[in-house]
């Protein structure tokens, strides 16, 4: 149970939608990520009903839906921009699904004083959506699409334009829903968002799935280039395997000797290690399973609480440090460092076929 | 004096163009106004200048109706749909502003005349355009159309479809969706649409005058009495048709500015 799609395509002027192919399970919160452009919000309207696919069909909950038009769908849909009914009231937005669904006014009043109490936006009310914050306004989008009942809801950028504590107190909000049974889909751009909240992530590009599974797998092990720089693995190279020891691998990057651990798939590929996973130290130390390479900083660039370096030790590697640390270890433009890589850290880009 | 010397050189100059626009605008009905003011009395109670006006207003409101029953729809799915010939059908829409109103009234004449099919077929049905009201309705919601679909068009422009596919994913058919959401949300624009299409059709002369001098619309009594009496004798009406016409525009404005509630 849950939703189904099976090669799903659809052209949409110049933009065309691919063979999209994936399973949603009942009670999963699922994340859609891509850039700008992707197809994520055509992928999510074609799921709703507002597009009809050229190919392909839509099952929700063993049901074939690829043709019931978007009101009989029940599924929540939570749009990016929330849309809310501007010359309606908070309640008036919120009973408006139960009145097209029939409800007596009686009902209707009692569920979306219900949703008001859950989403604490009983004193707004009476208010319309102009007198609002950005904030509020998601969640009577939410509480609008809660009072309908669906089982799976359709979130379609739903953090853009709020500040980080409206972000936080929101993201309390979708967990809160989710932990309620609730099949969530949920469309962003934001990596973050989508793996602090995605139990499962499917990353889009120009139309087409390029890799899906468990958020942490997909996290650890991107299946290409665009994947791995997607989420912010900043180092990819070109390698080639020289010697296994055992569980080690011994790698060649441009003529700079690395270690990584496990046989890698193919003689010739890419490694990747994310910045973060790098540390800049005055001199290497005695630690096992590490890569030490002597290098040159040649750039540190202040972005508040972190600091983005850049090391030239024979191949140029991003690295990525608190700024209390960069502060503490006194570190600087043209200054010699060694940079300290575990070998769990160097990951192979793992193309589809072998994953 | 000390607001303008707070001004940008820039605004200074827009307001000096926009008094210039109201003056250009003002000082002919001032005029008239003034000018008419001995003969407004009797003109008020001449049963043939009340007569007049009131046909005018009426046809006028008749032809906004005709027009919002086929202008609306056909402006909304110009709006959100897309399909062939939608750019050559739009240009078209425009044809009545192009062209003088005279020669609408002719082509209207060719059409709905007891001679030609159209007309002769209208008039087996008991309808008869020249001469009637009807011919009255007809020319002023040619010439009118545009005002009421160009405004309804803008209004709808207005209306987020993200609004309209949040409606639909609660559960609301299209048509639900177009009178709970859409329509509420576009009715002021779409009510300014009707306002300037019915004063449109109030002040239309050219082609009414051609399908039917009779029964008189008040441009057409202004006309026949400059004609004949000369202008001592249209002033009066002038000032009459001015004042109510005035009076008219004002209420409805207040009635647009009035916020909109949701239907249900």
């Amino acid at each position: 149970m849950g939703l189904k799609l099976a090669g799903l395509s659809k052209t949409w002027g110049e933009f065309q939608l691919k063979e999209i192919s994936f399973s949603v399970e009942s009670g999963e919160y699922f994340v859609i990520l891509g850039p700008t452009g992707a197809g994520k919000t055509l992928l999510l309207e074609t799921i709703m009903g507002f597009h009809k696919p050229d190919k392909g069909e839509i099952i929700l909950d063993g049901e074939n839906i690829t043709d019931v038009p978007p009101e009989k769908r029940k599924i929540g849909y939570v749009p990016q921009k929330c849309a809310l009914f501007p010359h309606m009231t908070v309640r008036q937005n919120i009973e408006f699904g139960l009145k097209m669904q029939g409800k007596e006014k009686t009902e209707r009043n009692k569920i979306a004083s219900k949703m008001l109490d859950l989403t604490g936006l009983k004193s707004l009310e009476s208010r319309h959506p102009a007198d609002l914050s950005g904030g509020e306004k998601q969640k009577v989008a939410l509480a609008r699409v809660l009072a309908f009942q669906p089982k799976t809801i359709l979130l379609d950028e739903p953090f853009s334009g709020l500040d980080p504590e409206t972000n936080k107190a929101l993201k309390k909000e979708l967990r809160r829903i989710h932990k309620e049974g609730k099949t969530l889909i949920h469309v962003t751009h934001d990596q973050l968002e989508g793996f602090s909240l995605g139990s499962h992530v499917a990353i889009i590009n120009s139309g087409e799935i390029v890799q899906i599974g468990k958020a942490k797998e997909v996290y650890a092990n991107p299946q290409n280039d665009f994947v791995a720089r997607f989420l912010g693995y900043e180092n990819i190279f070109d390698a080639e395997t020289t010697l296994s020891e055992g569980s080690v691998s011994v790698i060649n990057v441009a003529g700079v000797t690395l270690r990584m651990l496990g046989p890698i798939h193919n003689l010739k590929n890419k490694i990747t290690v994310r910045p973060e996973d790098i540390t800049v130290i005055p001199c290497p130390v005695n630690n096992a399973q590490t890569n030490f390479l002597k290098g040159k900083i040649t750039e540190c660039i202040d972005q508040g609480p972190i600091v983005a370096i850049t090391v030239d030790a024979g191949i140029c590697l991003k690295v990525i440090m608190n700024k209390s640390t960069f502060l503490e270890k006194n570190l600087e433009t043209s200054q010699d460092a060694w940079v300290a890589i575990k070998y769990s850290s160097v990951r192979e880009i793992t193309p589809l076929a072998h994953a | 004096m000390s607001w303008i010397r707070r001004q940008s050189p820039f605004h200074v100059l827009l307001f000096v163009l926009g008094i210039c626009l109201v003056l250009f605008l003002m000082v002919p009905i001032l005029g008239t106004l003034a000018d008419s003011a001995p003969g407004l009395l009797s003109a008020f109670t001449d049963y043939r200048t009340l007569n007049a006006i009131f046909l005018s207003f009426y046809c006028a409101f008749l032809a906004t109706v005709f027009l919002f029953v086929l202008g609306i729809p056909f402006a909304y799915l110009f709006v959100r749909k897309d399909f062939p010939g939608k750019k050559v059908l739009d240009s078209l829409l425009d044809i009545p502003l192009l062209i003088p109103h005279n020669a609408a009234g002719i082509a209207l004449l060719t059409i709905l005349g007891t001679s030609y099919p159209i007309g002769a077929a209208f008039s087996f049905l008991g309808i008869r355009f020249v001469d009637t009201v009807w011919g009255i309705i007809i020319a002023m919601a040619f010439v009118s159309a545009p005002f009421m679909v160009r405004g309804a068009q803008e209004a709808f422009l207005s209306v987020s479809p993200e609004m309209e596919k949040a409606g639909r994913s609660l559960g609301a058919t299209r048509f639900k969706v177009f009178s709970n959401v859409t329509f509420p949300l576009a009715s002021r624009g779409i009510l300014t649409g009707c306002l300037l299409t019915w004063a449109r059709s109030v002040s239309e002369f050219g082609a009414v005058v051609l399908i039917a001098y009779y029964p008189k619309t008040a441009p057409v009594l202004l006309y026949d009495a400059f004609v004949t009496g000369g202008l001592n004798a249209a002033l009066p009406i002038e000032g009459v048709l001015i004042i109510l016409s005035i009076v008219l525009l004002v209420i409805f404005r207040i009635f647009v500015s009035k916020p909109i509630k949701p239907m249900y």
